[in-house]
């Protein structure tokens, strides 16, 4: 069994020292490796993500991430991920990444995502050039999620972890005007073809924690507003002998 | 034109300057404005961002009274466990 300790929309800022020191440190009893839903930070600024890389440094378990759209507000995602990176934490953006848990492979692809909406009610990829981009950065993103899940074939656990979310069903308790900003479907669909075990997103702060894909891969919105808590714990059987 | 700016128009520029201002940059405030009175609530991550919040719809509207009703987000240390099948 792999033990994946999750969380999302910390929203570091330079006033957050300390604030995950109590959790953190019970966390290689409690799990094998912490993923990272995005929205690390409040505004994007290097000097957020430094405070966020200091409370993760000497982790005793790999730290996987992706960013959120905090994360991009200041223009400097690129510095962020290069902070986080020098702390030892893996940011995945369309890419993926193979972590041994006691002799068993977990594999996680991490994209942020983007929004665009749901089926029946969701953007399309037509009109002004503006809102062409819109769509095609989703789909862009959709894209490279699924290959980066097919890169992890042979693995004994998939996990896709994201900022935005892949269904509706986690955005309950939104307003419903704004679901096409908080996800798409094409998230789901990317999950869905190439497989997986658990999809984690965040974003979602007025959301609920638990959902499915259209396919039937289990969906869990982490956002510490929603889950109450610092990180939640999901276990993961890889079939048949861990 | 309005000798006064529409109640919702003021409550959008409210949720912007909530969402822009480095103090605060929370995107999920609800902003309510009804006569005079302008009430936010939803949660911030400190006591330091929650006076914040304060400060800059007071500075924005300087005309109108300020209702915090903000909370700060409050996070167990204990996590729950769930099994994946």
């Amino acid at each position: 069994m792999i033990r994946v300790a999750a969380a999302g929309d910390l929203h570091f800022g330079t006033d957050s020292a300390g604030s995950l020191r109590e959790p953190l440190a019970d966390l290689p009893s409690h799990a094998d490796i912490l993923l990272l839903a995005g929205d690390l930070t409040r505004r994007g600024e290097p000097a957020e993500a430094r405070v966020l890389a200091d409370e993760l440094g000497g982790l005793e378990i790999p730290v996987v991430s992706v960013l959120g759209n905090h994360d991009y507000e200041s223009d400097r995602e690129e510095e962020i991920t290069k902070i986080l990176t020098e702390a030892g934490v893996t940011v995945l953006e369309g890419e993926s990444t193979v972590v041994d848990v006691h002799g068993e492979r977990l594999g996680v692809a991490g994209l942020k995502g983007f929004g665009g909406g749901f089926a029946g009610a969701c953007a399309s990829d037509f009109g002004e050039p503006e809102m062409k981009a819109f769509i095609r950065h989703t789909q862009d993103g959709a894209r490279r999620l699924s290959a980066a899940l097919e890169d992890l074939e042979g693995v004994d656990v998939r996990v896709a972890l994201l900022h935005y979310s892949p269904i509706r069903e986690t955005l309950q308790g939104e307003p419903l005007e704004i679901f096409p900003f908080l996800g798409s479907y094409l998230l789901a669909e990317a999950v869905d073809d190439p497989g997986a075990d658990l999809v984690l997103h965040g974003h979602a702060h007025r959301g609920v924690e638990k959902g499915v894909t259209p396919g039937g891969v289990r969906v869990r919105n982490v956002a510490q507003h929603v889950i109450g808590r610092a990180y939640n714990i999901y276990e993961l059987n890889c079939e048949p002998d861990c | 034109m309005a000798d006064a700016e529409p109640d919702v128009y003021v409550m959008e520029h409210a949720r912007a300057a909530l969402a822009k201002d480095p103090r605060v940059a929370e995107l999920e405030l609800d902003v309510t404005v009804a006569a005079d009175t302008v009430f936010v609530s939803g949660t911030v991550g400190s006591e330091e961002r929650r006076q914040a919040v304060t400060e800059v719809l007071r500075e924005l509207l300087p005309e109108r009274e300020v209702v915090n009703q903000t909370s700060i987000l409050s996070v167990g240390s204990t996590p729950d466990s769930e099994r994946i099948e």
